[in-house]
Formats: C-alpha cells, sequence, structure tokens
C-alpha cells in the first residue's frame, strides 16, 4: 500500500442492492463499513436485471442507501437458469434447451463445480479491468454464496500478488439445513474449498457451530478463521420506539417478516397457534401475518404458496417489506416470530433487526438452531423447548402476556442486548483485522 | 382483459396452475386453446377450452415415417425396386452365363420382407434415446408448423403461457408469430391474467 492513500478492497459479492434477503443486507453492510472505515471500495456484483428476472423483485430504496463514494460494477450474468424468460431467450436455448443445458452446465462444471461457475470467468474479467481502471487493491474479498465469487477471489489474489479473505455468509460443503457434508467425497467442491481456504488471509463465518465445522475440517486454517456475525442496521432500524403495554381491548397482532421459505415449520406453529388462541386470554382475536417474498427464487412460489396455513384463524398474508420499511412493519406489530429452520448451524439474519424491534419474540424453532446464543439476555425471548403444538401454544402465551405488560426496564435490557448485535459491532473488528492485514503486508 | 390465451404444455406438472388460469380467462370472456401432446391426459378440460394435439401432428409429420417409425414406408419401396433390379440383372445373365444368372435369381435381395414388415421397436428406442431428448421438442414445433390450419388458429393470441420446459420451442415460435403477445412460465401466469 502506498503511503497517503486509502486503502483499496475490491468485493466480489454477487448479491447485493438493489437485491434482497440476508446476504444482500450484510454485503451492504460490508461496503458502507468499509467506506466509513476510509477504505476505498469497488464491490463486483450482478445487474438488477438478474435481481428483478430471477427473484421476482428489487429493492431500488435499499440501493440508495449504498455509500455514494462505494464503487460498484455491475457484471451481467444471464439470469435464464433462475427464471427463464422465453420472451428474451436465445433460439438456441429455446429450440434446443437439453443441449443448450449442458453447454453451460457441463462444461462450466469442469471449469467450477456450481451452477453459477460462469460468474468465475465473469467477474474475474470484471475485476481485472478494474485494476487496470483504477489500480491494484491491497485486498480482495468475497462472500458465498455464489462459491464461484472465492475462486475469483483466488484468481485475482494471485494474479496480482495481493491477499484476500472469504466471507462464509453461507456454508459450501456443508448443508447447513440437513446438518450433513453436502457433496460425496471425492467431488471437485472438496478439492475446490480447500484450495480456496489454504491460499486466503482470512476465512469469516457467521456463528459459532459454523465456525467449529469449518475449523475442525481445515483444522490447518483454524487460526485464520473468524467469526463476523451477522447484524443490524443503524441506519434502518436504530429509531424504533419502544413499545407500549397493549390494551386488553385490542387484539394482538403476531408476525413473521422474512423471506417466506419452504421449510419453515408451519405446520407445528398452525396447532399451536390454534391452541393457543383458543386457551390464552390474552390472545383472544389475535392475528398473525406473515410479511415477505414467497421463495427467494420466483419460480418457487407457487409450490411454497400452496403450504401457507391460509386457513389459520386470524392469518394474513402480508406481502413483500422493503429493508427501508422495517420499522413502520414492525411498529405494527405486537409479537414477532422467529421461525427458523431446526437445524444447529443457522443463526438467521432476521433474528438482528428482530431484536432491534424491541418487541416480544417468540423463537419458533427446534432448541438445536443456535439462535438464542445470540438473544443472550433480551428480556422478551421465548424459545421452545422442543418443536411441538404444545410448546407453541405456551411460548406464544407468554408472549401475548408481555405484550400486554411491557416494563420500563425490560426496553432498556432489550436496547443493551440491541446495541451489542449492529453490523457496526460485528463488522468493524473484522475491518480493523483487514486494515493490519493490509499493513502487514 | 385477456382475449386469447395459448397454454403450451407437454407435462401436466402444472396442470392445477394452468387448469385456473384457461377458467379464470374463459370467465372473463377470452379464447384459450391449449397445445398438449394429446387430449386424453388432460381431460376433464373447461369447456369451451379448444385443443390442438402434437403427437398426431408428429406422427403424420414427414420425420416420424422417413426416420423414427417402426415401418418406414420408403424403405419398404426402396427393398421393392433394389430386388426388382437384382432379379432383372438375373435374368440377363441367365442368358449369358446360366449358372450364374441362376444364382444370382435364387439370392434374390433378401432384406424385402424385413422392410416390409418393418423394425419392431425402432420408435421406442427412438423416443428413448438421449438424442431424442435433445431433439423431439424442437420436432414437435415442426410437426405443429407443418399444420398451416393448427398454426393459424394461434396467430391472434395475446398470452403464451408454456407450463414446463419441453413446451419452450413451441411457445417461443408461437409468442414470435404473434408479436402483441406476452409470454410467461407458469409461475406468472396466474399474475398475468388477472389472478393472485
Amino acid at each position: 500500500m502506498g503511503t497517503g492513500r486509502r486503502p483499496r478492497i475490491l468485493l466480489v459479492a454477487f448479491h447485493f442492492p438493489p437485491g434482497r434477503g440476508s446476504a444482500v443486507f450484510r454485503n451492504r453492510a460490508w461496503a458502507n463499513l468499509l467506506a466509513a472505515a476510509g477504505w476505498d471500495v469497488t464491490v463486483l456484483t450482478t445487474t438488477r436485471e438478474w435481481f428483478r428476472q430471477a427473484t421476482g423483485g428489487v429493492d431500488d430504496e435499499l440501493a440508495e442507501t449504498v455509500a455514494p463514494q462505494v464503487r460498484v460494477v455491475r457484471v451481467p450474468f444471464s439470469p435464464q437458469r433462475y427464471r427463464p424468460d422465453l420472451g428474451s431467450m436465445s433460439w438456441l436455448q429455446a429450440n434446443f434447451t437439453a443441449t443448450y443445458n449442458r453447454l453451460t452446465t457441463e462444461l462450466p462444471d469442469r471449469l467450477f463445480p456450481e451452477r453459477h461457475a460462469l460468474w468465475y470467468p465473469a467477474a474475474t474479467a470484471a475485476g481485472l479491468a478494474q485494476v487496470a481502471r483504477h489500480g491494484r487493491p491491497d485486498l480482495v474479498m468475497a462472500t458465498g454464496n455464489p462459491f464461484a465469487s472465492y475462486a475469483v477471489a483466488r484468481a485475482l489474489g494471485r494474479a496480482l500478488r495481493t491477499p484476500y479473505v472469504l466471507d462464509f455468509h453461507d456454508a459450501w460443503t456443508l448443508e447447513q439445513y440437513a446438518e450433513k457434508e453436502a457433496f460425496p467425497p471425492g467431488h471437485p467442491a472438496w478439492a475446490w474449498e480447500e484450495r480456496v481456504i489454504r491460499g486466503a488471509a482470512r476465512v469469516l463465518t457467521v456463528n459459532r457451530p459454523f465456525h467449529d465445522w469449518y475449523a475442525a475440517r481445515y483444522p490447518w486454517a483454524a487460526a485464520k478463521m473468524r467469526i463476523a456475525e451477522n447484524g443490524w442496521a443503524t441506519d434502518v432500524l436504530a429509531d424504533m420506539p419502544p413499545p407500549a403495554p397493549v390494551p386488553e381491548g385490542r387484539p394482538l397482532r403476531f408476525g413473521y417478516v422474512g423471506t417466506i421459505r419452504h421449510d419453515l415449520p408451519l405446520e407445528v406453529f398452525a396447532a399451536g397457534w390454534r391452541q393457543a388462541r383458543e386457551r390464552h386470554p390474552a390472545m383472544r382475536d389475535a392475528t398473525f401475518a406473515l410479511y415477505g417474498h414467497i421463495g427467494y427464487f420466483a419460480k418457487d412460489a407457487d409450490r411454497i404458496s400452496a403450504t401457507l396455513p391460509v386457513d389459520l384463524p386470524g392469518f394474513e398474508l402480508a406481502g413483500p417489506v422493503g429493508h427501508l420499511d422495517l420499522p413502520r412493519t414492525f411498529a405494527q406489530l405486537d409479537v414477532l416470530l422467529a421461525l427458523l429452520p431446526s437445524t444447529q448451524y443457522l443463526t438467521s439474519a432476521k433474528i438482528y433487526d428482530y431484536v432491534a424491534a424491541l418487541r416480544p419474540i417468540v423463537g419458533v424453532h427446534h432448541p438445536r438452531n443456535p439462535t438464542s446464543d445470540v438473544v443472550a439476555g433480551y428480556p422478551w425471548w421465548y424459545p421452545l423447548n422442543d418443536l411441538t403444538a404444545a410448546e407453541v401454544e405456551r411460548a406464544l402465551g407468554e408472549a401475548a402476556s408481555a405484550a400486554r405488560t411491557i416494563r420500563a426496564e425490560d426496553v432498556e435490557a432489550a436496547r443493551a442486548v440491541a446495541a451489542r448485535h449492529t453490523w457496526e459491532a460485528h463488522l468493524n473488528p473484522a475491518i480493523e483485522d483487514f486494515t493490519g492485514l493490509v499493513r502487514r503486508g | 382483459m385477456v382475449r386469447h390465451a395459448v397454454v403450451v404444455a407437454l407435462t401436466r406438472t402444472r396442470r392445477d396452475v394452468l387448469l385456473e388460469v384457461a377458467g379464470h380467462v374463459l370467465a372473463g370472456g377470452g379464447d384459450v386453446t391449449f397445445v398438449v401432446g394429446a387430449r386424453g391426459p388432460w381431460e376433464p378440460l373447461p369447456d369451451g377450452v379448444r385443443v390442438v394435439e402434437l403427437l398426431p401432428l408428429e406422427d403424420a409429420h414427414w420425420t416420424t415415417p422417413w426416420l423414427f417409425a417402426d415401418l418406414q414406408p420408403w424403405r419398404a419401396r426402396l427393398d421393392g425396386v433394389l430386388a426388382r433390379v437384382l432379379d432383372g440383372a438375373g435374368r440377363r445373365l441367365a442368358a449369358v452365363t446360366p449358372g450364374l444368372g441362376a444364382r444370382v435369381r435364387e439370392a434374390g435381395w433378401r432384406h424385402g420382407i424385413p422392410a416390409k414388415q418393418g423394425r419392431p421397436g425402432r420408435r421406442r428406442r427412438w423416443l428413448d434415446s438421449p438424442a431424442a431428448a435433445e431433439v423431439r421438442p424442437w420436432l414437435l414445433w415442426r410437426a405443429l408448423r407443418a399444420d398451416r390450419a393448427a398454426l393459424a388458429s394461434l396467430a391472434n393470441a395475446d398470452l403464451v403461457v408454456w407450463g414446463d420446459q419441453q413446451a419452450w420451442p413451441v411457445a417461443w415460435h408461437v409468442a414470435r408469430r404473434a408479436r402483441a403477445a406476452r409470454v410467461v412460465g407458469f409461475f406468472d401466469a396466474k399474475a398475468a391474467v388477472g389472478l393472485r
């Protein structure tokens, strides 16, 4: 790094505003906090069109919150595999789909074992073009998924003799929902993962179980592994008003805010909800709203919609919420529902937003999910001892009572927990570490 | 409002969604044409739905008898010609060298009978082959294209809905011919007709 100039970082982040989802929020936080810490940040991401077509929606307001000094380079990447659009499809793909799929899947698979394989050459070329235009970066950072971004970081790191950092927002070779290895022995993904980790200066994960799994798998790299948890955005949620006790006469409003995935424990929840609504006076006429996009990829929406408990009393499908609309949405709710898949490797990113919302939270998931560790000390956290309808009923009842008896000391305790979980609190230590890496380099 | 929706699907995977969309268009006074392999698996269809069946068109298309059918008439005809040529050559030879001519006529053209009977299983093997998986959806479009009347009935579509990947060639070409048509996948079909 030359004297007198800001350190440069090239952030390979496929998921970035105006996309949506937790990876987007995390990458926005990286870019903004790096810029705030004095870094010259260039982000390699894909086009707005990809997000629009593949995920069925974009959040343009969120894109406007990316710091103006962050240079965003949008690399074209075909969305046709995620949400086919016949209107803009090529003759070859439309007429000889199987042949086209082989050409665009099997051949790129030999380059990199992932369906985003072509992101590897595309982003590498774009990265080199940026270097030619703006100079060599002092650090390259890649976030996954897609994991082809790691190959991009490695290629750029080797070509430019620059250290690179990997941010495992999602696990690659660990199937974190099924809690098993994602690939059979001998699959090229194992060799690739080992290769990129071996060359990395830092490897970041989002929680302790995830970190421990990777440290056990690659003990020779454990010393360079760090945890950089997710967080909540102070520019979005810092001004949440404290909740007031809900008067007895008004029905409580429960809500889930986040992507409505196929594996949320809705069946057990519905059974517990019915019981709680019948048996707990505090829950009389309570409503339950699901806010969010149905599935991450738009093509999954119908399949997931068919599994929603539309006949549940008080149920409402409230639709997607932009990230900047979170305060308004949370303000309409009295109790938040952390409906999460039951896995020990997932600490959902939405739980951080929930904590910032200062509302009672019911953790509707198996206790093996480590989310309880994140919210330790939060006064209104109502987890389940087991994922059963009876436990859901109990937790809903307790949360309902809490919503009607909010105490000032609990508000202060909740604020204190929330203050520990901002993006700044979780990412700035890593950013300081990056600065040290670059200085030493 | 959708005036004419063309629904192209070769598998029944999204049958429920497609039928719901069709019912909605019909209820709004529009026309619906289903372009499917065969009508049977889609029954019962709502009243008023028109159906274009691709499998009969495929059977009638020249590629089937010429290349993919068990019985290939062109081959039987060619065999007949070759048999007659060989017999005639034997007669001519017999006039010069009776022994050789007799042997030639006796040997004859031995492939005539198999050619007339066809080769059982040829079509099944073709349909199961990897090559068919690559080419057949496009061949189905070619079969539809050869039927001018069927093609003309789709020309005024203002919405083309595809239900599966195998439907892409037909949907792609139909949409290109009906320039004003909007083309959507099954996942956008409900929104396209104003449902949900």
